[in-house]
């Protein structure tokens, strides 16, 4: 399945993170995952690799970004959904990057917890747990800054960036 | 910035070896580091140690871009770099990064020929990792709620990526910090690698560190190779599988 969704071509996503917001690739992924199925989700998750799980775990961090830009929950809610396929990593990366998206929901009016129960019936169940886990979290033990982030920016120059949670 | 810079050589060197280095005026740059005729370990001790904060610019290109070749004869460009502190200085550190500038700590190729086939390079901003710190020395560890701090009774601590970890999981005698360590973060995670440093304890490191220390789609490096590199700054040092305190 994510064969189908990724362009395995050597290097095509090395540095993606980094790259300006958007690139087409945020769209054709975003519009790709929102397409799926949670059944299609859970084979995408049972067969991704670490290259493609690191792919999805950059893309919510992108979508993370993308939702305060343009103030819209969606690009929240594929994040949550790539996400849930990239479960072979190790579950701290994808946990800092959930943080993220939490962060984004509330910027954007709503909150984790909604946009969860609005979305159980698509995101996998084993993904749902973790990531209802996460939400109950304070928003401190939960907070980007303890996470290693920090916002930069406004606007369309809007971005979330590395920092030491000790700065 | 000075291209100046003298190799640290040394550790396992699970098999990357520089082969010859040609004749070249890279070579002058390539002697000083003493890289003819060495064996580089560039697995667990070629972590860009000793620095807290890869900038924007710390990285320069020194010794010309070699040719690392991979088994089965196919070879991806690569160029010496050395690590410069936060003080301008040149550590005596080294690491070969791709041509897109992202650092490849682990070692991507087996074999690394030192063909130098240009003359020094000028010095490219680094592109990937630029601004990412890695845990300071000495983070307080009262972040941990109780319980969360590892103590002795709680068995030999393990790091690595946490699928690799896994497989240690239930065995008697070892713990991973997501066993002890609840909601989890990034500060957390570094308070938990201080309490094993205060306590000057032994770790097992269940990862490999081909391909794990970077994450060449975040161009940052892993929560692994931050966990270890804390450990390497605090004066730990690689014995087989285990990081230990130097005696």
């Amino acid at each position: 399945m994510t064969n189908q969704l990724l362009d395995h071509s050597e290097s095509a996503f090395r540095g993606y993170l980094k790259r300006p917001i958007p690139v087409a690739a945020d769209f054709a992924l975003e519009q790709q995952v929102l397409a799926l199925s949670r059944r299609e989700l859970e084979d995408a998750r049972s067969s991704s690799s670490l290259e493609d799980a690191q792919v999805f775990n950059a893309f919510a961090q992108r979508a993370a970004v993308r939702a305060v830009r343009d103030s819209d929950v969606t690009p929240i809610v594929a994040g949550l959904l790539a996400l849930s396929i990239g479960g072979v990593l190790d579950y701290r990366e994808n946990t800092m990057v959930l943080a993220l998206l939490a962060h984004s929901a509330e910027k954007v009016g709503t909150d984790l917890v909604s946009i969860l129960r609005a979305n159980s019936s698509r995101i996998p169940t084993k993904a749902l747990e973790r990531f209802e886990d996460v939400a109950s979290w304070t928003e401190t033990e939960r907070s980007i800054r303890l996470m290693g982030f920090a916002e930069s920016g406004v606007g369309d120059q809007f971005v979330y960036v590395s920092r030491s949670p000790w700065a | 910035m000075s291209a100046v810079a003298t190799a640290g050589v040394g550790g396992a060197a699970r098999g990357a070896s520089f082969t010859s280095v040609k004749a070249s005026t890279a070579l002058v740059e390539a002697s000083r580091w003493n890289l003819a005729n060495s064996t580089i370990s560039w697995g667990k001790t070629a972590v860009p140690g000793l620095v807290n904060t890869i900038k924007t610019g710390a990285l320069e290109r020194v010794g010309g871009v070699v040719e690392a070749v991979k088994t089965g004869g196919s070879s991806v460009k690569a160029w010496l770099g050395g690590v410069i502190d936060d003080a301008g200085n040149t550590l005596r550190k080294f690491y070969l990064a791709d041509d897109t500038g992202a650092i490849t700590i682990g070692g991507k190729a087996d074999e690394v020929r030192g063909s130098a086939r240009s003359a020094l390079i000028p010095a490219p901003e680094l592109r990937a990792g630029a601004g990412y710190e890695f845990a300071p020395p000495n983070v307080p560890t009262g972040i941990l709620n109780p319980g969360e701090a590892w103590t002795p009774s709680q068995g030999i601590p393990v790091i690595g990526r946490i699928p690799d970890k896994a497989v240690i999981s239930g065995y008697p005698g070892f713990v991973r910090i997501e066993e002890t360590v609840r909601r989890w973060n990034m500060a957390k995670n570094d308070a938990w690698i201080q309490s094993i440093i205060d306590q000057g304890a032994e770790v097992y490191v269940a990862s490999p560190t081909e391909g794990n220390y970077w994450n060449a789609v975040r161009g940052e490096p892993t929560v692994f190779a931050r966990e270890v590199q804390q450990l390497l700054q605090s004066g730990y040092e690689w014995q087989g599988d285990f990081l230990v305190p130097r005696r």
